[in-house]
């Protein structure tokens, strides 16, 4: 699993194609639900436990529940949408298929959560150097764009659209991701898990 | 003579199936299997999706010195905007 996962990061054109793969659902379920654990539950913990002698703070319990549960649907939901897009234009690919390799994707997210949980935990980090608040700026945009370039890599590999089936895929796409994002953040989604 | 003789043992010789052996066939068919097919990719794909995350940090480079730009240099006040 973490070979799949490596080779996800260092080369992913070994992973993000239409082979089966024995292994492979499960990197990417396990990087999706690590992203969703600690997104929805570790941060708010680590969160409450730091500041709840500075801060009249409480867990909210229900809201980490729903935040689990909305990545995980949210996931589902994206997979689903590529999928339908795929099966739409006849193209010859499975749910597991779509479902593995978008699932990798969601490295950067994962890494985006722990930035994000570290620079919300200990703001003091870029507090103070304005350099270092620049350094931590570029990593958010390195994974904005890092998770960009997978999901082309996607369209490309997997879905294996032509030009004119990937700018419709991508319109789709952003509509709805754009309403899973305002869905996630109505969960209490601080990082959008698409 | 001895030529006409040659010739029709070659034509003969010609006319036999050659059957490669036992397993030769197997090993083939395994080995084509097996092969792995690489995408041709143009030199922006290669670029992009050979290695992402490089591709990734090519790029922030030059949009953080936008970033830079236009907000002054202030990202302390950008970074707390987008943490709070």
């Amino acid at each position: 699993m973490f070979d799949i996962i490596g080779r996800a990061v260092f080369a992913p054109l070994d992973v993000f194609n239409k082979n089966e793969e024995e292994g492979r659902l499960g990197a990417s379920v396990t990087t999706v639900a690590a992203a969703a654990v600690l997104g929805s539950v570790v941060a708010p913990v680590v969160y409450y436990l730091v500041n709840r002698g500075r801060f009249e703070i409480s867990l909210n319990i229900g809201g980490m529940c729903a935040g689990l549960i909305v990545s995980g649907l949210t996931w589902l939901a994206a997979c689903a949408m590529l999928w339908a897009l795929a099966k739409a234009f006849h193209k010859e690919v499975g749910f597991k298929q779509v479902a593995s390799a978008w699932g990798l994707s969601y490295i950067p997210n994962l890494l985006c959560v722990v930035l994000y949980g570290l620079l919300q935990i200990v703001p003091g980090i870029y507090i103070g150097s304005n350099m270092l608040a620049a350094v931590f700026s570029a990593l958010f945009i390195v994974l904005l764009v890092w998770k960009a370039i997978e999901y082309f890599l996607l369209l490309r590999f997997v879905l294996d659209t032509s030009v004119g089936e990937f700018a419709i895929v991508t319109a789709v796409s952003a509509v709805v991701f754009a309403v899973l994002i305002l869905l996630g953040a109505k969960a209490g989604i601080r990082v959008p898990m698409v | 003579m001895n030529k006409d003789k040659a010739m029709q043992r070659l034509l003969r010789s010609a006319d036999i199936p050659a059957i490669p052996p036992k397993g030769v066939r197997e090993r083939i068919f395994d080995r084509v299997i097996s092969m792995e097919i690489k995408p041709a990719l143009s030199p922006v794909e290669k670029f992009f999706f050979t290695n992402p995350l490089r591709a990734a940090c090519a790029i922030a480079v030059p949009a953080t010195g936008l970033l830079w730009a236009a907000t002054g240099g202030n990202f302390i006040g950008l970074l707390s905007g987008l943490i709070h």
